[in-house]
């Protein structure tokens, strides 16, 4: 004898798209994120410091990297002494609080890092930090 | 049993596909539109994100690439063209009261010559009096320095005019000569006095020796002690005595060669003087003898004819745009960037023209020879590779080269444009503080006095000897820029042109730190017990005091009595042979660019370089013997200040605060003292620029700023 099975014929609404898409836009963002920090960084070998705390990029967050020949850069452009003077200068003068973060390659010369800390420095910029890789271990 | 359901599905519940196929196209648009794919990328192909590109997409992408870049390069070279247009109507617009200016200095240069040479006359007789009523030699000193100046002084007037007064020319070099020759008699006069000083006190001492022993000889014959005794104290007072009159000898000796300098000191600067007053006789006949004619020997107007005419641009036409500059109808980069460099070089040309006709005004020359003594400004800018550039890009290192290249190009045009924009404020800045009258001292009755001619000559260690106030000078120039309007640096705000002094931003906040020390309205800053030199002028100053190392005055800082500035940038070696550039302004000292490179000694390439030290005096971190370096560096003053500073170089210095000269050192090479002068001067409230020059000779270097800040 033949069964019939009933079909589930109930319409409802599915909550498993929504949550999907809900996920892919968090993932879309993640992503986005990700890549802005991309963005700002060389490739510098840091120094490593075992008290690193892990900081989200901030938006207005300028970054001074110094590599291993003392060249300095904004973000990830090259930039000379003077320039780099005047541009800390305008940021001082918008917002004496503006986070600067310090990228020095672990062989980068000491004295171009002093040189950067001494410009905020006289700018007035005390808002500064040094990024430094967790210690493994 | 599974297929059957999904077979059922599939024919009965559409709901389902419509799901799967939604899900599918929202993840394909969002891996589309966020950067996944190239994240995947970089972590699949590394730091190289063109890595399995075609030849012709890297060709294509370069091209793209190029194509944006040219024009914000042509950009930055329409934005040169601009400045250059404008520097033209700077230089255009003071070329001709420069002009009308030379030639008023052409048909007076006798007469001022004359006045020069009557100064100079009167500073020597006042040293040859000096030495008659045997004045402490410092003040012979002084006033040779001041006569010298003004012969200085009247040489160059008569450049001006040399064409017909080539006798007069010879006649006042002549004198010249003869002035330097009682200079060096006097230095050995003095010098031949402090050996005299030093026999004194050795004579006076063995003598002193000689007495007591003679005493001891009598204590001990009266107290009858053995023969032995006696004879040997007496063979000892003996010798003594022998020692005591062969320092008297010596010292009678210098004493009749000191006397027999004195006359030589005297008659030598009675000569001098014979000399000059000699040449104003034959000037005064010779214009007494043409009065009425022409004007004496003014040549056709040489300095102002020496002008350029003011270009469209150098080499060729302005580009007026990417079109224009381009080729084939592509932009080409190498191409704006070569005229972007003629653009930097004739803003250059134009600068070094003002900045000549500026010279010519504050140190009193020609202009022809202004120009051969400032340096043109031409930064070291690399050269493109054209070949990168004009050929596709055919495989990632091609592409990353020539994308290198581009970059470059955009970089230094930007560059470029800063400099170029830099150039044009000084140059406006110059041109606002000329004034196209006449020497100072000549017309003090008929117009405002010129404060920059003021501050250099109180500038001149020669002239104003070891202390100097220049407080008043400086803030007064200030004043008088701020009403012309120049843009100075008033609050320390961002910009402002290296060579402006800034005005006072206000006065009710104003702090004179020496004001305590002020004896009364115009008189200068007394330590008395606590001073030295000249009544007290100076205050005591040993090279390891304990001075607070920093760049910032201001009410939260570290207090402390003394400070000195210990951030600097240097520059240097500029070339110096046989020290033939010591009067020569390179790059820094019209413009400081800190970005800049230049070429230095023996073609070597310079740049600025950041300096720190933790004691007073700085050594550039590549000294060198022979050689001209700077040093600069930025202070800053929460409110206007007059301050005390001491000043030192190893070798000769000269020192510049907002572009003003504060010391201008002796051309004798020397070493370094932590007080070698001091200087009373004004810092305006915000950001004052400092520029150290300094002449390296033989062996090491250096040089030394500190600031006294304690109340006496």
């Amino acid at each position: 004898m033949r069964v019939r099975i009933e079909d589930d014929e109930n319409v409802e609404v599915q909550m498993a798209p929504l949550i999907d898409c809900v996920f892919l836009l968090i993932s879309f963002f993640l992503v986005a994120t990700t890549l802005k920090k991309l963005e700002k960084e060389l490739p510098l070998e840091l120094p490593q410091a075992a008290a690193a705390v892990s900081k989200q990029v901030e938006d207005k967050m300028t970054v001074v990297s110094i590599d291993r020949d003392g060249n300095l850069y904004l973000g990830s452009e090259p930039v000379g002494q003077g320039y780099l003077g005047r541009r800390l200068r305008e940021l001082a003068g918008q917002n004496p609080q503006h986070r600067v973060r310090i990228d020095a390659d672990r062989d980068a010369p000491v004295w171009a890092a002093v040189q950067v800390l001494d410009v905020c420095n006289f700018e007035n910029l005390r808002n500064v930090g040094i990024r430094t890789k967790q210690k493994e271990g | 049993m599974a297929s059957r359901r999904l077979s059922r599905w599939s024919r009965h519940d559409p709901w389902f596909l419509m799901s799967v196929g939604l899900h599918g196209l929202i993840l394909a648009v969002l891996v589309y539109l966020t950067p996944v794919r190239q994240i995947v990328r970089e972590f699949r192909q590394g730091s190289h994100p063109v890595s399995g590109m075609s030849a012709r997409e890297l060709a294509n992408l370069a091209e793209t690439i190029e194509v944006h870049a040219a024009d914000q390069i042509a950009s930055n070279a329409r934005e040169l063209g601009s400045v250059l247009d404008q520097m033209n109507e700077v230089q255009g617009g003071i070329a001709e009261k420069f002009g009308a200016f030379a030639q008023r200095q052409q048909e007076n240069g006798a007469r001022d010559a004359l006045q020069a040479m009557g100064q100079a006359a009167e500073q020597m007789r006042a040293a040859a009096d000096s030495i008659q009523n045997d004045s402490e030699p410092q003040i012979t000193d002084r006033l040779q320095a001041l006569a010298e100046s003004a012969q200085e002084r009247a040489r160059r007037k008569l450049e001006v005019v040399e064409s017909g007064l080539v006798s007069i020319a010879t006649g006042q070099r002549a004198a010249e000569e003869a002035h330097q020759q009682a200079k060096a008699v006097h230095d050995q006069h003095t010098t031949q006095m402090s050996r005299l000083a030093g026999l004194e006190r050795s004579a006076a001492a063995e003598q002193a020796r000689a007495e007591q022993m003679h005493q001891q000889l009598q204590k001990s014959q009266g107290a009858k002690r053995p023969q032995a005794q006696i004879d040997q104290e007496s063979a000892r007072l003996t010798a003594q005595q022998q020692r005591a009159d062969g320092a008297t000898e010596d010292l009678e000796a210098a004493r009749q060669d000191q006397g027999q300098l004195h006359s030589q000191e005297a008659e030598s600067q009675r000569v001098a003087l014979a000399a000059q007053e000699e040449v104003m006789g034959a000037l005064r006949k010779l214009m007494e003898g043409q009065s009425g004619g022409a004007s004496l020997g003014p040549q056709p107007p040489t300095a102002v004819a020496g002008l350029p005419e003011p270009r469209t641009g150098p080499g060729g036409p302005r580009p007026a745009g990417p079109e224009a500059v381009g080729a084939q109808g592509t932009p080409d980069v190498v191409q704006i960037y070569h005229e972007a460099r003629a653009l930097e070089d004739g803003i250059a040309e134009r600068f070094k023209e003002v900045r000549a006709m500026d010279l010519a005004m504050v140190r009193d020359m020609t202009l022809e020879d202004a120009r051969k003594d400032i340096e043109l400004i031409r930064p070291v800018r690399p050269d493109l590779n054209v070949e990168l550039l004009r050929e596709a890009a055919r495989n990632e290192e091609d592409f990353e080269a020539h994308k290198e290249e581009v970059r470059t190009a955009l970089r230094e045009t930007s560059s470029m444009v800063n400099l170029g924009r830099r150039m044009l404020e000084m140059a406006t800045q110059s041109v606002a503080k000329m004034k196209f009258g006449t020497n100072v001292r000549l017309s003090p009755d008929e117009e405002a006095p010129d404060f920059r001619l003021i501050i250099r000559e109180l500038a001149m260690e020669d002239v104003s000897g070891r202390f100097s106030d220049l407080a008043g000078m400086m803030e007064a120039l200030g004043d008088e820029q701020g009403g012309q309007g120049a843009a100075g640096n008033r609050t320390g705000s961002p910009g402002g042109g290296d060579g402006g002094a800034g005005g006072r931003g206000t006065k009710l906040d104003y702090q004179d730190l020496t004001a305590e020390e002020l004896g009364g309205a115009g008189a200068l800053p007394r330590f008395g017990d606590k001073g030295e030199g000249e009544g007290g002028l100076m205050p005591e100053l040993r090279p390891d005091v304990p001075a607070v190392g920093a760049r910032k005055i201001s009410p939260d800082g570290r207090p402390g009595n003394w400070m000195f500035v210990d951030t600097w940038y240097t520059v240097g070696p500029f070339p110096n042979p046989n020290r033939v550039n010591i009067d020569r302004e390179f790059p820094p000292d019209s413009l400081v660019d800190l970005d800049a490179t230049y070429v230095g000694k023996d073609g070597q390439r310079i740049r600025w370089r950041f300096v720190q030290s933790d004691v007073p005096m700085v050594r550039p971190p590549n000294a060198e013997p022979y050689g001209i370096w700077y040093a600069y560096t930025e202070f800053y003053c929460d409110r206007p200040r007059d301050v005390i500073i001491a000043l030192g170089t190893d070798d000769r210095g000269t020192l510049k605060i907002n572009g003003l000269p504060v010391w201008i050192s002796s051309k004798q090479l020397k070493g370094w003292d932590i007080d070698e002068v001091w200087r009373r001067v004004h810092f305006n409230q915000g950001i004052n620029r400092i520029l150290y020059r300094v002449e390296n000779g033989w062996q090491t270097m250096g040089f030394s700023l500190v600031l006294r800040l304690e109340e006496p």
